[in-house]
C-alpha cells in the first residue's frame, strides 16, 4: 500500500545528534512534520526539507494536551492515507515519552501502512554524558514529575532518580505551560519524606544549540521551590543512601553455590 | 543552506570545533552578520530566533506512550492523570 510513516529521532542538539538513517528519511520525505524544542531547530530542518510543517500549531494554553496529540497525529496520517511518504521528526528519541509518534506508527501499521521508528539521541543519554553518571552504577529510577507526585511511585534513594518536567510539575491541568513555587513546595514535601532537605540535587539542562551552555547547577533540595525552573529542566536526586544487602536472597544464593560444588563433588571423574 | 544555520550545523558535528576558543574563532570568521556573531557569542538563543524571524517559544511537552486500558480511559477522560514529559 502506497504512502508510509517514518518518526524519526534527530536527537537533542542541532547538527550533532541526527544519525545518516533519520537525515536520509527526512530528504527522501514528501512531507515532513516537525516536534523539536526550538524554533531555530525548526529552520534547520527546513533546510534539508522544501515541505516542514510544525506541530506547534496544535498547541495552545489552556487546551487539553490530549487534544493536541491527537490533532498531531491526525495530521500525520491524513498524510499517509493519501499515499504520501510522511516523516515526523521529534527532537531527542521519538519514542521514549512521546505519545504522539506511538500513537501515530500504531495506527499507521494497524491500517497496514509501512511504519518505521529510528532512535535519537535523548536528553537521558545527553545527561549522562554531561553529568557523568552511569546509571548502571547504583541503578536510576526516571518518572514525569507529575506521574511521580499523583501516584504512590515505589522508589529507592540508594539509586539516581530522574524527575522530567518539573516545570510544569503537579499540573492536573494538562492544559498549562508552567507551574510554580507552591506546586513544587508539594514536590519537595513528598521527596522530603525520603531525602533530607539539605540533600545535593541537580538541575540539568541538555545543550540545544551548539552555542548553549548546558546547565548542571548543584542546590540543595529544600531550595528547589525558589530556583529558576524551565519547560527543559530535569531534576536529577543522586543518592541519598548507600545499597543494602538483601541477605534473604545473598543467603539463597550460597546455598545454591554450595549444592552446586556438592553435585560437582559427587560427579563421577571419567 | 543559509549560512548562519549551516555554521550552527557544523558547529554541531565537527570534532575540531567543540572547545569555546575554536567557536569562538570560527564564529568570528564566518560570514554571518555582525549583529548574528554578536548574539552567538553572547549565547542570545532567543534573539537568535527572533533575528531569523521565528519561534523562541517552542512548546514541547510529550506525553508518555500509554497502555491500552489507559488509552481506553482517556478516550472517557480528557483530564486523565497520565500525562507528559518533556526533553525525552
Amino acid at each position: 500500500m502506497a504512502g508510509s510513516l517514518a518518526c524519526v529521532g534527530i536527537g537533542m542538539t542541532l547538527g550533532a545528534h541526527i544519525c545518516p538513517l533519520a537525515r536520509s528519511y527526512i530528504e527522501q520525505a514528501d512531507v515532513v512534520f516537525s516536534g523539536v524544542s526550538n524554533g531555530i531547530v525548526e529552520l534547520w530542518l527546513k533546510e534539508m526539507h522544501g515541505d516542514v510543517r510544525s506541530l506547534q500549531v496544535y498547541y495552545d494554553e489552556g487546551k487539553s494536551r490530549h487534544i493536541t496529540y491527537r490533532e498531531m497525529v491526525d495530521a500525520m496520517l491524513t498524510e499517509v492515507r493519501q499515499g504520501k511518504k510522511v516523516v515526523g521528526a521529534f527532537y531527542g528519541h521519538p519514542g521514549v515519552f512521546a505519545q504522539a509518534p506511538h500513537r501515530s506508527l500504531e495506527l499507521a501499521r494497524e491500517e497496514g501502512f509501512e511504519a518505521v521508528m529510528v532512535p535519537g539521541i535523548s536528553a537521558e543519554d545527553c545527561l549522562i554524558a554531561d553529568l557523568g553518571i552511569d546509571p548502571g552504577q547504583f541503578g536510576c529510577q526516571q518518572f514525569e514529575a507529575s506521574q511521580f507526585m499523583f501516584y504512590q511511585r515505589r522508589f529507592d534513594p540508594s539509586c539516581y532518580l530522574i524527575l522530567w518536567q518539573i516545570g510544569l510539575a503537579g499540573d492536573k491541568s494538562m492544559a498549562r505551560f508552567a507551574t510554580g513555587k507552591a506546586h513544587r513546595q508539594v514536590l519537595i514535601e513528598l521527596l522530603a519524606e525520603t531525602y533530607p532537605l539539605d540533600h545535593q540535587v541537580i538541575l540539568y539542562e541538555a545543550a540545544v544549540l551548539p552555542i548553549d551552555k548546558v546547565r548542571k547547577q548543584t542546590l540543595p533540595l529544600r531550595d528547589l521551590a525558589d530556583a529558576e525552573i524551565f519547560m527543559h529542566t530535569t531534576l536529577v536526586i543522586p543518592p541519598s543512601e548507600k545499597m543494602r544487602p538483601n541477605p534473604t536472597i545473598l543467603d539463597k544464593l550460597a546455598r545454591l553455590e554450595t549444592a552446586h560444588q556438592v553435585d560437582n563433588t559427587l560427579m563421577p571423574e571419567n | 543552506m543559509s549560512n548562519i544555520i549551516q555554521l550552527l550545523e557544523r558547529m554541531g558535528q565537527d570534532a575540531a570545533l567543540q572547545t569555546e576558543a575554536d567557536k569562538l574563532q570560527t564564529i568570528e570568521e564566518s560570514q554571518i552578520s555582525a549583529e548574528q556573531k554578536e548574539l552567538l557569542i553572547n549565547r542570545k538563543g532567543d534573539e537568535l530566533a527572533e533575528s531569523l524571524k521565528t519561534s523562541k517559544d517552542i512548546i514541547c511537552f510529550l506525553i508518555p506512550a500509554k497502555d491500552e486500558e489507559e488509552e481506553n480511559e482517556s478516550e472517557t477522560n480528557e483530564e486523565s492523570d497520565n500525562k507528559s514529559v518533556v526533553n525525552q
